[in-house]
């Protein structure tokens, strides 16, 4: 495959998961789509750490054991990271996803979501 | 000799002394220590002891005696004529530590020679004077073998502490080397465990790939290079040591870096047991195959959309290779042919042909490969196919060619034409009922007319009939001529009767849709006694004229006959209550196999109304018609490939005209 020859252009993916299939199923899935992925089952010192915030994405689930994505992004932000963000979640409801897109989530995606959705919203991000 | 062996260890290690011939390395190591000369001489090959330095160490040899000598000489006030050779045992200890065995012997003997004049001074007794010359070279003769003896430790323990060299600047070109390893590769780490499953030791490679550092990390425990999640169903990590210790693990795992990332690695567990069995702890190396996972994932969901999209493919599929070998059988395919796939894979492709193209397949296959030419690849074509039972169907095989790798592939995509044949023959049975059924109805129409005309002639014979009986039943002799003419004239009747009866038999026959070669003219004519049935009384004047290169034609009689018919008969309609009736039925060339007919009315016209739909399904004026005459006309001309139109006719009327084809000479068939 030509993933390794490519490694320096690989956009880096930031993916925050406390459900281990989940993390690790979406891990492989955007590694084959070519994405280079650092998966966390947690949040804590995501913000300082620069491995994390060299990402060019953030997927992050709603809740996660030491706080929410809401959270981590803020502190993101406050650390200066530019990149966009999605949201996945299996407990969206109207109101959540309004406030997720005020909060600076670009997308918001309800679990369980197929493949190419997930996909799909990532090339969106993509584009300029 | 250990020198020989000190050679070979030489020549292995790494150390400097590796360049230098080992007749040289000896000496070197041996010189510092002492006997370098008979040692230069035992070393390695034979005769290697230069002389000009052996020359010198006999010069230096006597030079310590003279030395020695002039020292006692210079002594001799204070010693008199006592200890005359003990000041020479230094010379000779000196030469033998120094300068060898042999210029130590020369030493020896050259004291005693010199040393004489201070032992004669002494005039004692012969018997002591040989006493101390005798010590005194029995002195010599000990002080030169210990020197050698110490000589020879000197040289062992330098050769022996050489070697240890070696052997260090070798280990630690290894341990460099297993450094370099340890710590240089990307990806992949390996690093000890102690037999509890602790980390003994880390690296730079194992550093890059966990994020740990030794300080850190050795002597935790190996579960802290796993996330604590309960690893839904991965072996855990008590279990993985039992595993190893009783032989090796090796399975993907995932791997939690310092940071809290997670990455997919294959973990090896070796144990390492000492000579006894037991396990003294783990060698653990691991490879970070995410990416090779995940590329593999997304080439299986791959593979899998498009086999489940090719086993979807309606059309049965064979690929075969250049050789005609079946590679693979879609399940439309098995259904086709009635042969599952695995029964096919590896047979020849023109199994499922019939003769002669099974015979001749293969050498298809070869002339497409040599000449290039495509006759059915790309191109498409309908054949014959054969059936498991051995019935065979009509197909429509369409021909890819395709390669993988090195192999030439023929991809083939099979269209069952069976029910499509079926189809078409069943519609071709219903448009010639229908050309039937037509017929019929045309007769139909005419059935008084037909009536009337076949009743005039029977009337006609009833007549004659009539009076021939009273011609014959009379008293006077019957004039034979008039006899004769009368029954004449009533054959002639049944024959016209008969004429008719006969020409409506043939056109409401149903036929066989067969095309013959007819003489247009005769065919006009004939059409034209049905067509022209009771027109006589209405004042109709019908004409005909014939080009004489307007004949024969390639047609279905009876169909054609249809045709003429029902224009005419249309015609004669059209010119009812019309004060000129003229009908008209004219030939003519038009090209070289092209013939033309017109049937012109001298009546009312075309009605805008219908101008456009004239030969349109159900479009009629008539009042009581379904309108299917001209229309089934348009299907019967166009199916003799020919062409019919109707225009206004110069004069006033209407002039229909259609075309036929005349026979074409038999050409060679491509």
């Amino acid at each position: 495959m030509d993933m390794i020859a490519t490694i320096a252009v690989r956009k880096r993916i930031l993916l925050v998961e406390d459900d281990a299939a989940i993390r690790r199923a979406l891990q492989l899935l955007l590694t084959g789509e070519g994405y280079d992925v650092r998966s966390y089952a947690r949040a804590t010192g995501l913000s300082c750490d620069p491995e994390a915030l060299s990402a060019d994405f953030l997927i992050a689930d709603l809740i996660l054991p030491d706080g929410d994505a809401f959270e981590l992004l803020e502190k993101l932000r406050a650390a200066g990271w530019p990149g966009a963000a999605v949201l996945i979640s299996g407990y969206l409801t109207p109101e959540r996803v309004r406030s997720a897109l005020r909060a600076g989530f670009v997308r918001v995606l309800a679990k369980p979501f197929r493949d190419t959705e997930l996909a799909r919203a990532i090339v969106e991000l993509l584009r300029p | 000799m250990q020198e020989r062996r000190v050679d070979s260890g030489y020549r292995k290690a790494a150390s400097p002394a590796d360049d230098v011939p080992a007749r040289q390395t000896g000496r070197q190591a041996v010189v510092p220590g002492g006997d370098a000369g008979g040692h230069a001489g035992g070393l390695g090959a034979a005769g290697q002891s230069t002389s000009s330095p052996a020359r010198m160490r006999y010069f230096w040899a006597v030079l310590t005696v003279l030395i020695a000598f002039a020292t006692r000489w210079a002594l001799v006030p204070v010693l008199d004529d006592r200890s005359p050779y003990i000041i020479f045992v230094l010379a000779v200890l000196a030469s033998a530590l120094f300068l060898g065995r042999k210029p130590a012997i020369l030493a020896a003997g050259l004291s005693i020679a010199v040393g004489l004049p201070f032992l004669l001074a002494n005039r004692a007794s012969s018997s002591v004077m040989f006493t101390q010359t005798a010590m005194f070279a029995v002195v010599c003769a000990g002080v030169i073998y210990l020197a050698k003896r110490l000589a020879d430790k000197g040289a062992l323990a330098e050769q022996n502490r050489a070697v240890a060299v070696a052997e260090a600047a070798r280990r630690r070109i290894v341990d460099e080397e297993m450094h370099l390893l340890l710590n240089g590769v990307e990806h992949y780490a390996i690093f000890l465990l102690n037999a509890d499953g602790s980390i003994r030791n880390w690296n730079r490679s194992a550093e890059r790939v966990y994020g740990w550092s030794a300080d850190e990390i050795v002597g935790k425990p190996l579960s802290v290079l796993r996330q604590n999640d309960g690893g839904n169903g991965e072996v855990g990590t008590s279990a993985q040591l039992e595993q190893a210790r009783r032989g090796s693990f090796r399975s993907d795992v995932w791997q939690l870096r310092k940071d809290g990332s997670e990455f997919l690695a294959t973990v090896t567990l070796s144990p390492l047991t000492d000579p006894s069995g037991v396990v003294r702890g783990f060698a653990k190396m691991i490879y970070d195959n995410t990416e090779e996972r995940a590329s593999r994932q997304a080439l299986e969901k791959r593979e899998q959309l498009l086999t489940s999209i090719l086993a979807t493919v309606p059309a049965a599929m064979i690929v075969i290779d250049d050789r005609g070998v079946i590679a693979s059988f879609s399940a439309a395919a098995e259904r086709l042919f009635g042969y599952p796939e695995a029964e096919m894979i590896g047979k020849n492709v023109n199994l499922l042909m019939p003769d002669p193209d099974r015979q001749r397949h293969d050498s298809y296959i070869r002339r497409y490969l040599e000449t290039g030419e495509a006759h059915i690849i790309g191109i498409g074509r309908i054949v014959s196919g054969r059936r498991a039972d051995g019935s065979t169907f009509p197909m429509k095989l369409s021909i890819g060619e395709t390669a993988s790798g090195d192999q030439h592939l023929f991809t083939g995509f099979i269209q069952d034409l069976t029910e499509q044949r079926e189809f078409e023959a069943r519609l071709e049975q219903t448009k010639a009922e229908l050309l039937h059924v037509s017929r019929i109805s045309a007769m139909g129409t005419m059935a008084s007319t037909l009536a009337h005309e076949i009743n005039q002639p029977l009337t006609a014979i009833a007549a004659y009939g009539e009076a021939i009986a009273d011609l014959l039943s009379g008293e006077a002799e019957p004039d034979r001529e008039v006899l004769a003419s009368a029954f004449v004239d009533m054959s002639q009747q049944a024959i016209r009767a008969g004429a008719i009866v006969q020409r409506m038999r043939e056109f409401v026959g149903r036929g066989e849709a067969a095309r013959s070669i007819e003489d247009l003219p005769a065919l006009i004519n004939e059409a034209s006694v049905l067509a022209l049935l009771g027109t006589r009384e209405r004042g109709i004047l019908p004409q005909f004229f014939y080009a004489a290169d307007a004949t024969p034609v390639f047609v279905d009689r009876v169909q054609i006959q249809q045709v003429l018919v029902n224009l005419m008969r249309n015609a004669i309609e059209a010119m009812e209550g019309s004060p000129v009736r003229n009908l008209s039925v004219s030939t003519g060339l038009l090209d070289e196999d092209t013939v033309q007919i017109i049937v012109a009315d001298t009546g009312a016209g075309l009605d805008p109304a219908i101008r456009g739909r004239l030969f349109d399904a159900f479009a009629t004026t008539k009042s009581n018609g379904m309108g299917l005459g001209l229309s089934i006309c348009r299907t019967i001309v166009e199916a003799h490939e020919g062409r019919i139109f109707a225009r206004d006719a110069q004069g006033g009327g209407t002039e229909f005209v259609f075309t036929l084809k005349k026979p074409r000479l038999p050409r060679d068939e491509e």
